[in-house]
Order: structure tokens, then C-alpha cells, then sequence
């Protein structure tokens, strides 16, 4: 898929962000933990997988046995992961230059 | 019978907080069925190859969601987002619907839902004022609509203590939901004022015109509170508050958003029951 570079908007960040410790989440639980409503959420995580930033899969565990519907699970990936760190160390430059004048 | 329409009162409140007791039970009961057809109607927007993994997906989300309010709140988000995602190569054309159809459809189911739900409510409203007297259930006073059009908003009516219960709970107002329904009113907007009002204003304040391009609304951002009808009462007297009354209708009506509705309705609802 075209590798297009996903426009870093606040909301992208937060979700990048939530996704930086080395766990997989849900979209329920990067909801929650970003608090970005699920209408916003969705069309985010969908340009990063496209972007490869973000990859997902189904939870392996039986959703018989789980007695739940399966999740799908989120992960950031190596790409995803020095793209966000270079695009966080990009913004906080000129705070930190600006701290010192 | 000196005291029948205090009797009344309780009577309905009774009745109202019973039926209110039912309301939470129906909708504690209809909460999947709604969720499960606002995911259909989100999973209808995506492209076939994508169907299946997101009905799975989010059937799931809501799952982990907490409440019933919660899980169609965000079983309307997936509406949204399918709207807004785009796959693969696929086009940048948006197939979004124009902003002035979403917010009637808003109107119009909302006003209906209301309605139904508030039924009850509006029955004992209506046998309450009945049985104390030879008023009228609805009155309508006459006020300035989208583009100068004058329309009648509807009120309660009723005399009295009935009166007095009703206008101090607001209760008074939740005919206009009617007015909602018939496209007089839309849910948020400036309030609509009385004609003698609206040939005043643009006396003392010429932007004023701007706001007749809009239609008027249940809930607005400088009284965000149902109770409005009582402050027009009252501003009508003091030039300075209606200014800044005006200014904020002005404000909203440059910005207008979602977010922006969304906290006037949060503030109305709250002042609405734990009044300030």
C-alpha cells in the first residue's frame, strides 16, 4: 500500500504516544487511555496501518472460551516507532530553544 | 378542593417518576438493539473487504464500553468514522453529506425520539392541567423564526400553582420539541425572540440582522439553559445584559461547531438540574 506519511495532528500523537510502551492495546482501551472519541479514533489508527506505522491482529485467544467477541489488538511498529520519536524530539526543539531565551 | 391542584402535582409527580422508572428499564433493554444497528449502519459505509473485520472489531469495542449511554455514544462514533476513513488507494472525493441535511436528520430523529420517550411525561402534564382547570394544555406565543418568519412556539399552559410548578422546573417548555420536529427550531441555536423584540434589537445593535439568517434554537449559547424565556423577560428591561446577550448569539453563530454544541448542551442540561 502507498506508504503516504500520516499528517501529525494532536489527536495522531496522543494515539502514537499510547501505543509507545511496548504493549499491544484495543481500540476500546487507546480510547480510553487517550480519551479521543471512537469517531476519531478509527479513521487515525486506520491511516497509521496504511502508513505501516501501526499493525494489528486478532487477539489468539477463543472468543467461545472468552465468552466476549475478539479484540483486535494494536502495535506500533518499528517504523512507527522512530517516526514518532524523531516527530516528538521535532516539536519539543523549539520549546526547549525557546525555555532557554 | 382548595388544595386540589398541590394534590395533582404530587399525584403527577408520582406518576412522572414512575414512568421515568420504566424509561430507564426500556432503554436499559433497547441499548443493544440500538448499538447493533448504529454498527450496521457504520459497517454499510466501509468497502466489502472490510466488513467483516470491523464488525468483529467493534463489536467488540462497545463490549468493553461501560453503560448504555456510553455504548451508543460510541456505536455513533463508528458511524462517524466510517464515514471519514478512507481505504487503500481510494479516492479523496468525500462523500460527506452537507452539514444542513445531517443537522435536520439531528433535528428530526431527536425531536422524535424525545417525544415518544416523553410521552408519559406530557400525559400527566396535560390531565394535571385539565383537571385544574378550563385553561388550555397548549398555548403558542408568537416568535421570530429563520429568515424573520414568524411561527408559533409552544408551550404548556395552565394556571395557577400548575403554572408556577411547571415554569419553575421548566417543564413548561418541552412542547418545543414539537417545534423541533416541525422545523421551526433546531436543537442548538440562538433563542428565538418575540417580534417586539426582534424590531427592537437592530435598533441599538445593527449586526443584530445576522442572526435572522439563522434558525433559532432550543438551546442557546448565551442562556445555555431551557429556561431562557424568563431571561429574555428580564433583559428586555436592562440595554447591557441584552447586549452581551446578543454579542454571544453573534459569537456562535461565527463559530459554530460540534464541540461548541456539544458544551452548550452539557451546560444547559447541568444548569438545567442543579440550578446555580
Amino acid at each position: 500500500m502507498a506508504a503516504k506519511e500520516p499528517r501529525l495532528t494532536a489527536p495522531t500523537l496522543k494515539v502514537l504516544g499510547a501505543l509507545m510502551s511496548p504493549i499491544q492495546a484495543s481500540g476500546a482501551e487507546i480510547g480510553r487511555t487517550t480519551n479521543i472519541p471512537s469517531g476519531t479514533l478509527y479513521p487515525i489508527l486506520l491511516r497509521l496501518e496504511d502508513a505501516g506505522w501501526v499493525e494489528s491482529e486478532w487477539e489468539t485467544a477463543d472468543p467461545t472460551e472468552l465468552e466476549r467477541p475478539r479484540r483486535r489488538l494494536y502495535r506500533i511498529t518499528g517504523v512507527g516507532a522512530k517516526k514518532t520519536t524523531a516527530a516528538i524530539r521535532e516539536i519539543a526543539l523549539p520549546i526547549k530553544e525557546l525555555a532557554w531565551q | 378542593m382548595i388544595h386540589s391542584s398541590d394534590m395533582w402535582v404530587t399525584i403527577g409527580g408520582g406518576l412522572a417518576a414512575f414512568f421515568y422508572k420504566l424509561l430507564i428499564e426500556e432503554l436499559k433493554a433497547w441499548s443493544p438493539w440500538i448499538t447493533g444497528r448504529l454498527i450496521k449502519r457504520a459497517i454499510r459505509r466501509l468497502p466489502d473487504d472490510q466488513r467483516q473485520r470491523f464488525h468483529e472489531e467493534w463489536n467488540s469495542h462497545v463490549n468493553e464500553v461501560p453503560g448504555q449511554i456510553g455504548k451508543i455514544l460510541t456505536a455513533l462514533g463508528f458511524v462517524l468514522a466510517a464515514g471519514r476513513m478512507k481505504f487503500g488507494a481510494s479516492i479523496d472525493a468525500t462523500d460527506t453529506i452537507p452539514i444542513g441535511i445531517m443537522r435536520r436528520a439531528v433535528d428530526v430523529v431527536g425531536s422524535v425520539l424525545f417525544l415518544i420517550f416523553q410521552l408519559p411525561t406530557f400525559l400527566v402534564i396535560a390531565a394535571v392541567i385539565r383537571l385544574t382547570s378550563k385553561a388550555p394544555v397548549f398555548v403558542g406565543d408568537t416568535r421570530v423564526g429563520l429568515g424573520g418568519r414568524k411561527f408559533k412556539m409552544w408551550k404548556f399552559g395552565g394556571i395557577g400553582r400548575v403554572r408556577t410548578f411547571l415554569e419553575r422546573t421548566s417543564l413548561d417548555l418541552l412542547p418545543q420539541f414539537a417545534n423541533v420536529l416541525l422545523g421551526d427550531l433546531t436543537f442548538i441555536g440562538p433563542r428565538p425572540f418575540t417580534p417586539e423584540l426582534d424590531e427592537f434589537v437592530p435598533k441599538i445593535m445593527p449586526q443584530w440582522i445576522e442572526r435572522r439568517r439563522m434558525k433559532p434554537g432550543l438551546m442557546g449559547l448565551s442562556d445555555s439553559g431551557l429556561t431562557i424565556d424568563f431571561e429574555v423577560r428580564r433583559i428586555t428591561t436592562g440595554g447591557d445584559v441584552l447586549k452581551e446577550h446578543l454579542t454571544r448569539d453573534l459569537y456562535y453563530i461565527k463559530q459554530r461547531s460540534l464541540r461548541l454544541d456539544a458544551l452548550i448542551v452539557l451546560h444547559s442540561v447541568k444548569r438545567l438540574f442543579f440550578r446555580e
